[in-house]
């Protein structure tokens, strides 16, 4: 019970923002020993606030090495020598200038797994475009898609592409370790994030390759199920989705509204009808959702067979029982004077021990403790890399 | 064919729609050996578009034959004790199960983690459901667009608004969720493996389709944590972010960043210095953002007069602006990036024929993705893997069959 599943692995990590180190934290949650290389002055976006570094950094060790450097560059390839995988997410062509691509890198480790990861990837006439969640969702055809129908294209709340991106990571990078633990064979991995939110969109992209159909938005509504929307509850700005999928549900749901005289009308009285009246439908519903508080709806709905929950902003979020429950929020003490509270890794394991939730390293905290203790540099060399700026 | 990173890798799915299929679909085009298990009305996605000519057949599901390649496929009938006699058998020499039914019916029917831990105690089982294994809305229903919902997400979609009271909370287009989740389980299943090359023992993982939503959305949840910010999607009462509102262009829509002073210098640069640049209320960061509201029309006098194409050119490989073009369907697929990086590729299908579909995401150099089958139809390895597997003779698949259990 005390080993995490990934302990014993090591992660040269030269990702930055977030969508790689999402990535590299979930492993490090599950036990891996993730190194992040940092250059003081090199991201200005990534500075040590509560914002996106800490929330995506916890768990891991930090160096500091000036990668344009030859002698920080030396340093690094010591630590690719010793590592499992290594992950990082620059601009096109980028590493390579750095000297650390992977060809330089199979020089020194023949073995080397590595994953690249970018908005729309390593190849393609466009593989130097900069941007990202927003610009990679607007490029692969999600945002058009999201968004009022009497307005402009609209934006996925949170990072989304980002998230959705690092958690294939996760997948990918353990999946070429498999293989290696196997057959010994390294390999490199290309990822476009593009592509990953084409490929989680199949439904509309398969409509217009084989159909030729470009479908609008939709909004809140469903191809078949009717009433399927978020309306308006009780309070300020509170809402509830609700979800009616068969026919046994449409009963239920009527039941449960206390209004049986819907299921007896004939606008409503099969599924076609609901879907064709659903304006209509929308206004009833909406009436008695009026009423109601979110999560009452929810309770009604739900103890009657029928999906529907509230529409739950940050503070809905951290006030919801079962998230409270299932142990979503994790108190890790006080960052930058301020307590700090994690979102929880997004799965439970049975027979795993509680996952590593250490704080977000500060720059350079482990300098010494990965170059002398893990790459056995002496400490006259460290003292002479550090006053001489490479180790910054 | 050359061998897959998982080669050697044994799953069975007992999932149903996108979240599983998904999970097991991204095992079984790197080399894993999938049996997919459906009821014998067959899996729901089979009966959801779209679907050629928009006929419905329950071969000829798109969304089906997409979520499904790679896989051998049998009906089971669970429900049945002979149906689970099956499925027991079959676990006994299985690496990992993927299941998505309610915790409860698992329950009932003696599928719960401890009573298939008896069976093979090497066996992963991955569980993906709403909303987990535990908690009080353990049993409760969702859908994608509760999921989303319920997951944090729909609050901020698609972005400020000026009249919340006709403008509701939007779920993003397709089931965003159900992917997530089926990347989430498939990532920590992989983290499982890895566990057992030491203990020796399986174990049951607890996929919440709600819950990898939470994290996209953590910004918002830390802000309010540490805070005290409570966020709200409406423009009026909403802390200014830089604005990710779209531009007009000639033929659609494009977004540009101009917050950061590098940027604004650079857009400057691009527009060729008009007067209304030098004004005072944009000369810093923050008298940009607290006046995005002037700056939007006078951006927009500009990209107006370009198409997406011509906008990509002037702000990105110019002026190194982030920026994009907003695609429709259509110009993502015929877009000359994703034309030359072969994200769209072809696959063929028995009963669909040939058809365009998305591509994996990644490109592994040793061991390609590929797809090594279409999806099966319904029930069409119930003999190879009844008989070939399992050791039921060709007459026990008949009556197994005429019982309904299969």
């Amino acid at each position: 019970m005390s080993r995490l599943p990934l302990d014993g692995i090591r992660i040269a990590d030269f990702t930055q923002v977030v969508q790689g180190p999402y990535a590299t934290m979930q492993m490090a949650m599950m036990g891996a020993e993730v190194i992040k290389i940092e250059t003081a002055s090199r991201h200005p976006g990534e500075t040590r606030t509560q914002g996106p570094f800490v929330r995506n950094n916890i768990s891991k060790k930090s160096i500091t090495l000036d990668l344009k450097d030859p002698r920080g560059v030396e340093v690094a390839k010591k630590l690719v020598k010793v590592s499992d995988l290594v992950v990082e997410n620059f601009g096109t062509g980028v590493i390579e200038r750095l000297g650390l691509g992977y060809e330089d890198l199979k020089k020194v480790k023949p073995d080397v797994i590595m994953l690249c990861s970018t908005g729309l990837g390593r190849r393609g006439p466009y593989r130097h475009a900069i941007g990202y969640y927003a610009e990679v969702a607007n490029f692969a055809g999600l945002s058009y898609l999201t968004g009022y129908k009497d307005g402009r294209p609209g934006q996925v709340a949170g990072i989304w592409a980002d998230h959705l991106t690092g958690m294939l990571i996760v997948f990918a990078v353990l999946a070429a370790l498999r293989h290696h633990r196997r057959t010994g064979q390294g390999q490199y991995i290309e990822m476009c994030m593009a592509e990953n939110v084409i490929a989680a969109l199949p439904e509309r992209f398969l409509d217009y390759t084989v159909n030729g159909r470009l479908q609008p938005p939709m909004e809140n509504r469903d191809l078949a199920m009717a009433p399927h929307g978020v309306y308006k509850c009780d309070g300020f700005d509170k809402w509830v989705a609700i979800a009616v999928g068969s026919e046994e549900e449409w009963a239920s749901f009527c039941q449960a509204t206390g209004h049986p005289e819907w299921a007896e009308d004939p606008r409503f009285a099969d599924a076609l009808s609901r879907w064709n009246n659903q304006d209509e439908l929308d206004k009833l519903v909406t009436e008695w959702t009026l009423q109601r508080t979110n999560y009452e709806v929810m309770h009604t709905l739900q103890a009657a067979g029928v999906a529907a929950g509230p529409s739950l902003n940050a503070e809905g979020l951290v006030n919801d029982p079962h998230l409270i429950d299932r142990g979503r929020f994790v108190p890790m003490g006080i960052v930058e004077g301020n307590p700090y509270t994690h979102v929880a890794q997004p799965w439970h394991m049975s027979a795993a021990p509680e996952p590593n939730y250490s704080r977000a390293p500060d720059l350079g905290e482990h300098n010494m403790e990965v170059l002398r203790d893990m790459l056995g540099m002496s400490e006259e060399e460290i003292a002479s890399l550090t006053q001489e700026g490479v180790l910054v | 064919m050359a061998d897959g990173a998982l080669s050697g890798l044994k799953v069975v799915e007992l999932g149903d729609f996108i979240a599983a299929p998904y999970c097991t679909k991204l095992m079984a085009d790197l080399g894993a050996e999938v049996i997919k298990i459906e009821p014998p009305a067959g899996d729901s996605a089979r009966r959801y578009g779209p679907f050629p000519n928009d006929e419905p057949h329950p071969e000829k599901s798109l969304l089906f034959a997409y979520l499904n390649t790679s896989k051998r496929g049998i009906t089971l009938d669970v429900k049945t004790p002979l149906g689970r006699k099956a499925l027991k058998e079959l676990l006994k020499d299985t690496d990992v199960l993927v299941e998505a039914n309610p915790p409860r019916l698992m329950d009932e029917l003696g599928l719960g983690y401890d009573s298939i831990r008896d069976v093979n105690p090497e066996l992963i089982v991955t569980s993906i459901t709403p909303f987990g294994q535990t908690g009080p809305y353990r049993d409760y229903k969702a859908t994608e667009l509760v999921s989303f919902h319920t997951g944090g997400l729909g609050y901020g979609t698609p972005g400020e608004i000026e009249e919340p009271d006709t403008h509701p909370p939007l779920k993003a287009a397709g089931h965003q969720g159900n992917f997530q989740a089926g990347i989430t389980a498939a990532s920590s299943t992989m983290c499982a493996l890895f566990a057992r090359e030491f203990s020796g023992e399986g174990q049951h993982i607890d996929v919440s389709i709600q819950e990898p939503l939470l994290s996209a959305i953590a910004s918002d949840i830390i802000a309010h944590t540490n805070r005290s910010e409570t966020p709200t999607r409406i423009a009026a009462l909403a802390l200014r972010v830089p604005g990710r509102k779209p531009f007009i262009a000639k033929d659609g829509y494009v977004t540009l960043t101009m917050v950061q002073d590098h940027f604004w210098e650079s857009l400057k640069e691009v527009l060729g210095h008009p007067e209304w640049t030098e004004l005072d209320i944009f000369n810093e960061r923050e008298s940009r953002r607290d006046n995005m509201d002037a700056l939007y029309p006078l951006v927009e006098e500009w990209t107006q007069q370009y198409t997406m194409e011509e906008l990509y050119q002037k702000l990105q490989v110019e002026g190194h602006i982030p920026s994009s073009p907003v695609h429709a369907v259509e110009d993502v697929v015929n877009h000359p990036h994703f034309v030359e990086r072969g994200t769209f590729v072809d696959m063929e299908h028995p009963e669909i024929g040939e058809f365009k579909s998305p591509g994996p995401a990644y490109r592994f150099t040793e061991t390609p993705w590929q797809v090594s089958s279409p999806a099966p139809s319904l029930g069409q390895h119930n003999e190879e893997v009844l008989c070939g597997k399992l050791g039921y003779s060709k007459d026990d698949v008949a009556r197994m069959r005429q019982m309904g259990v299969i």
